[in-house]
């Protein structure tokens, strides 16, 4: 999937085959094409020259043997002197002059176009050097030492060799694309000898990213890319190696936790148990005695009938803690239920601590809940406002109802909760009375959170003093069945 | 029979433990918490203090700390639950008399106050 969209999101860059193929058979390409071009040039200017001097060879021969042809003027003799040349490759015609007229032979199929040619004079050494006449332009000029009696001249054709060269070219070029050809497939052969490991690689990692650990990479006949799937094993091997350990630590620290989280629960456990027992047994102690008043007998009765349910209620407050329930929701008068709660305390505290105000919202509350849950996390929060609270202060309550949402304030005006435990506050058996199990307002957000609710400490505002515990519900919640939640409107008071 | 301040923020055991020592005969009196107690202790000398160590406002050691600044050699017997007998325990190495673990037993806190209070009189 990752790969995916990188390929989409970005354009990939080329594959190392298609890099080594190109570069090879470019580099190929350049060579053959450089170095057969240079030696079809050597070859046709050594070719050429070749060529040049056989044509003045050639001159040369018939210029000797036409000497005696002029000499005696046998015309038979000399045109088959120029046909013989004629005959020669590359020869288109012939010329001899010195006679009464020129003799000439020429090839029927003679190219007229790009001919070349090549002159010598006919010579006989000199015998009468005084009566050479000297004549600007003639043939005999420079000639000092011999008698020009004619002139020979063949015109030639490099048509042949060119072709030749050609061919040449041609086959210097098809060596090249077949060089080029084996090239690329032994780059090819290289390419994947070194590239197909790579590839192994790449899959590995993938099924690494995978958390696939346990595999092994082989590394091909390369002996670097062994050497790579060699620390791609290795370093496979430490991260299993390291992986272990750090589960190993993990586990370590989650028993550790465990134990710590056992050993707080064992303190408050031994702690909040022990007081009742101790009132328990100093009462037994102190009935067993025979001469006690009998008002004093029925005091230690009634301490040990209360102390005693206090025992039923830490063991119920821990199981509500430790397997909350789930709750049954009807709808319920929410105002109506506070108001029940706010007097209950009031009664409950009676003088001997802060006073309890209720103030209920602006509109009436219907909301869905399991009573007995809600009233007993709202319990627990505003026994925690009351133990904080001096005799002389007030724990306020106030009900508002703010965009669909039910919302519970709940004041003290207590020492306050420093920002630094505000969390801790949440979390089981932390309290920051001497007394108390640090389960109650953990137990009460777990019953306000499985209401689809939650239960915050608001923020100090005003310079500190007081907690204020903020519980909101949603009021608009989808009926359980039909009619329910409309049937509550109707039995408004 | 000896004067002895019970201080302890449970009101039953407060009282409990008053029978108790005042059926062996030894006047007693209570504090709910740490302050109270002092303020009590600074305007009357008594033969033993008796000290929960958790209060609320002012622990039991703490009070033991300020009684220290009064009396070093003031008697003071700790009760404790078994969670803070760590605590107590150091307040022995600083001077406590003896500590008791909740739930006690009536001959084992007599023994211990008759101990003490033996001791405040050979003083």
């Amino acid at each position: 999937m990752k790969s995916e969209a990188n390929q989409t999101g970005k354009q990939r860059p080329a594959s190392l085959l298609v890099r080594i193929l190109s570069s090879s058979v470019l580099l190929i390409a350049v060579t053959g094409v450089f170095l057969g071009y240079t030696g079809v040039q050597l070859i046709q200017d050594f070719a050429k020259e070749r060529f040049d001097e056989r044509m003045q060879f050639l001159a040369r021969h018939l210029a000797l043997n036409a000497e005696l042809g002029l000499l005696v003027e046998q015309r038979n003799a000399l045109e088959r002197l120029a046909d013989n040349i004629l005959a020669e490759k590359g020869v288109v015609r012939v010329v001899i002059e010195g006679g009464a007229e020129p003799i000439t032979a020429e090839a029927i199929d003679g190219k007229k176009t790009g001919l070349q040619q090549v002159s010598r004079f006919v010579t006989t050494p000199a015998m009468d050097v005084e009566n050479v006449v000297f004549e600007p332009g003639s043939l005999t000029e420079g000639l000092l030492q011999e008698n020009v009696i004619g002139k020979v001249t063949i015109f030639y054709t490099d048509q042949e060799l060119r072709a030749l060269i050609r061919s040449l070219g041609l086959r210097f070029a098809m060596v090249a694309v077949g060089i080029c050809l084996l090239g690329t497939v032994f780059m090819l052969f290289i390419s994947r000898s070194i590239l197909a490991p790579l590839r192994k690689l790449v899959v590995a990692t993938q099924r690494v990213s995978g958390g696939e650990l346990n595999l092994e990479v082989e590394g091909g006949h390369v002996r670097e890319t062994d050497d790579l799937a060699r620390s791609f094993n290795t370093m496979l091997h430490s991260i299993r190696e390291s992986r272990a350990a750090l589960r190993e630590s993990y586990e370590e620290l989650a028993k550790q936790k465990n134990m710590a989280e056992v050993g707080k629960f064992s303190m408050v456990l031994t702690h909040e148990f022990k007081n009742p027992l101790s009132i328990v047994k100093g009462s037994l102690d102190i009935l067993k005695k025979p001469d006690i008043p009998s008002e004093t007998r029925a005091l230690m009765i009634t301490y040990m009938q209360e102390e005693v349910l206090r025992i039923d209620r830490l063991i119920e407050e821990f199981l509500l803690f430790s397997k909350p329930k789930k709750p049954d929701m009807k709808p319920c008068p929410g105002d109506a239920l506070l108001g029940r709660l706010a007097e209950k305390f009031r009664v409950r505290i009676g003088s001997s601590g802060p006073r309890i105000e209720f103030i209920p919202a602006e509109e009436p509350v219907y909301i869905l809940l399991d009573e007995t849950l809600f009233t007993r996390a709202l319990e627990n929060v505003i026994k925690n406002g009351v133990e904080v609270s001096e005799e002389s202060g007030r724990v306020l309550i106030r009900s508002t109802v703010t965009d669909g949402n039910w919302k519970i304030e709940i004041s003290d005006e207590g020492p306050g909760i420093p920002q630094e435990v505000k969390e801790l506050v949440f979390e089981p058996f932390y309290s920051t009375k001497a007394k108390g199990t640090g389960l109650g307002i953990p137990t009460a957000a777990n019953a306000l959170a499985a209401h689809g609710g939650k239960l915050e400490i608001a923020e100090n505002h005003d310079g500190g003093k007081g907690t204020t515990f903020i519980i909101s519900l949603p009021m608009t919640r989808e009926p359980k069945d039909n009619g329910e939640a409309h049937g509550v409107d109707t039995g408004r008071r | 029979m000896a004067s002895i301040l019970v201080v302890d923020d449970e009101e039953r055991m407060r009282h409990i433990l008053s029978i108790m020592l005042e059926l062996r005969g030894h006047q007693v009196e209570q504090a709910g918490d740490g302050e109270a107690a002092l303020e009590i202790i600074r305007k009357k000398r008594f033969d033993l203090l008796i000290l929960d160590v958790k209060m609320p406002k002012m622990d039991g050691i703490t009070l033991h700390k300020h009684v220290k600044e009064i009396d070093p050699s003031y008697p003071v017997i700790f009760i404790t639950a078994f969670g803070s007998i760590d605590s107590a325990v150091q307040s022995m190495r600083e001077g406590a008399f003896d500590y008791i673990t909740k739930p006690f037993d009536e001959d084992r806190i007599l023994s211990s106050v008759d101990a003490a209070t033996q001791d405040a009189g050979r003083n």
